[in-house]
């Protein structure tokens, strides 16, 4: 449990060391984004390999920032005074997502596009400020080749400026705080405060995850390589079973549910105001969860985060199987 | 019993496993630092030296149509003929170097410039045109339209 954040952080350091050798060849816009993925794919020495492994590291970040997030959230984690940590690993989650969905336009190819297209349109249903955060995402209303050179530098100069500036401020928060450590917190024996040494024992247990991570990416990446499709094109019809990024996709099946239940209402909107709800009451969790203390704990608290959990992982799963 | 070992210079079973493992540390090192050097080593490549073109999808593309598509910064077409064979040939022609166009009709291809005619072989059939077009290897694979260069 207490390795979720290492393993996160081990993650982030393959993501980037990937970002950086895919930068070498990736060159934007509309005439040179497909052919520069075909080119890194097909041509370059393992860079099918590099490609997929980056891909497969922005999948398992989102999963392991979001499962480090659900087990900080039921270890009430974000109590006083860690409340900026929390807010700081929440904003971190939607810059992984944000990060994942400008790098899933990038290959320009007919499934990232139509993929990135549902994205937008799903987001564009948010009340309010749906149409201000698409023109945030995608530089625009819908996304085109001239739009890919916005999403491309965004991908690569702005979110990792913004990721890092964040990253600092909850490390700092951590190195004030200390780390989190449930044994220490809600036992007061003085046989449990005992602190893990940073050398030998974390550092050895940190090198070993770090190659159980590697070679899990090398596992799905040879096992699972990413498809360069063919060329984007919006004048082509939209290939079958297109869906949003799988993170977007419990969105998705709310919207169709509520559609189910009431055709007359706008589903879509209705979906996405009720995930932003949701998450809004989620990421306030410090400010509202007040009468839990280190020895009682707030049913509201525990029910709700349950309820969120499921709900997530049963639209999602309900939407991968509906499309098969 | 472990201190006779080392006084004798015996090897210990924790030297054996000491070995194991750096042999292992050592084998799982390089399989991940090999692809990485072999990945920034391929910089003398250039784009140009992608070896095929991704032409789309063989079901979406109309039997007794053709397409025009640029191969080595050159004018060249893709034929699907009735019987829904795919044939892939330059479409520059071999005269004055205007780009020529099926013709649906005549089921050849039609230079309009000078009133040229090839066959779908890419032979040239009749008017000035002196040499036959460049055919090239058409494939299909996953239902994708696949022209090597």
């Amino acid at each position: 449990m207490y390795f979720s954040g290492t393993v996160t952080l081990l993650l982030l350091f393959n993501l980037i060391l990937t970002g950086l050798l895919l930068f070498l060849y990736y060159k934007e816009g509309n005439s040179f984004a497909y052919e520069s993925v075909e080119f890194i794919s097909y041509k370059v020495r393992f860079g099918w390999l590099v490609r997929a492994i980056h891909y497969w590291s922005a999948v398992l970040l989102i999963l392991s920032i979001a499962f480090h997030m659900f087990s900080m959230f039921f270890l009430r984690a974000y109590r006083k005074p860690r409340e900026i940590t929390w807010f700081t690993g929440a904003l971190l989650l939607l810059l992984a997502v944000w990060f994942s969905y400008s790098g899933s336009v990038l290959p320009w190819n007919s499934k990232s596009l139509f993929m990135a297209q549902s994205s937008t349109e799903i987001l564009k249903a948010a009340p309010l400020i749906g149409n201000t955060l698409a023109d945030y995402l995608i530089g625009g209303n819908v996304i085109t080749g001239q739009n890919l050179s916005f999403i491309y530098k965004v991908h690569i100069l702005i979110l990792p400026a913004l990721f890092s500036f964040i990253l600092y401020i909850h490390f700092s928060s951590i190195k004030r705080n200390g780390l989190f450590n449930p044994e220490i917190e809600y036992n007061s024996g003085d046989e449990c405060k005992k602190k893990l040494p940073i050398y030998p024992n974390f550092s050895i247990r940190a090198f070993l995850l770090l190659i159980i991570v590697t070679d899990l990416l090398f596992i799905l990446a040879v096992f699972s390589p990413v498809e360069i499709g063919i060329k984007a094109d919006d004048m082509i019809t939209a290939p079958q079973g297109t869906m949003p990024g799988w993170y977007f996709l419990f969105v998705l099946q709310l919207s169709k549910i509520i559609h189910l239940f009431a055709a007359e209402v706008n589903g879509k909107q209705i979906g996405i105001t009720i995930c932003i709800c949701i998450g809004m009451v989620w990421f306030l969790a410090p400010l509202w969860d007040r009468i839990s203390n280190k020895s009682k704990i707030s049913t509201f608290q525990k029910y709700f985060g349950i309820s969120v959990i499921i709900l997530i992982f049963c639209l999602t799963i309900i939407a991968c199987v509906a499309d098969y | 019993m472990s201190e006779s070992n080392m006084d004798s210079g015996k090897k210990t079973r924790r030297d054996f496993l000491n070995y194991i493992f750096s042999v292992g540390l050592f084998g799982w090192l390089g399989s991940v630092l090999y692809p990485l050097y072999s990945f920034v080593s391929s910089s003398k490549l250039k784009i140009d030296d992608i070896s095929y073109i991704n032409l789309g999808v063989n079901n979406e593309m109309e039997i007794n149509s053709s397409k025009l598509f640029k191969i080595n910064k050159k004018p060249a077409i893709l034929i699907k003929t009735k019987d829904g064979e795919l044939k892939a040939l330059s479409a520059v022609c071999t005269h004055l170097q205007c780009t020529v166009q099926f013709n649906k009709e005549e089921n050849a291809l039609r230079c309009p410039c000078h009133f040229g005619k090839y066959d779908l072989s890419g032979k040239n059939v009749s008017g000035p045109p002196p040499n036959p077009l460049t055919q090239y290897e058409v494939f299909v694979k996953n239902d994708i339209i696949l022209v090597r260069k």
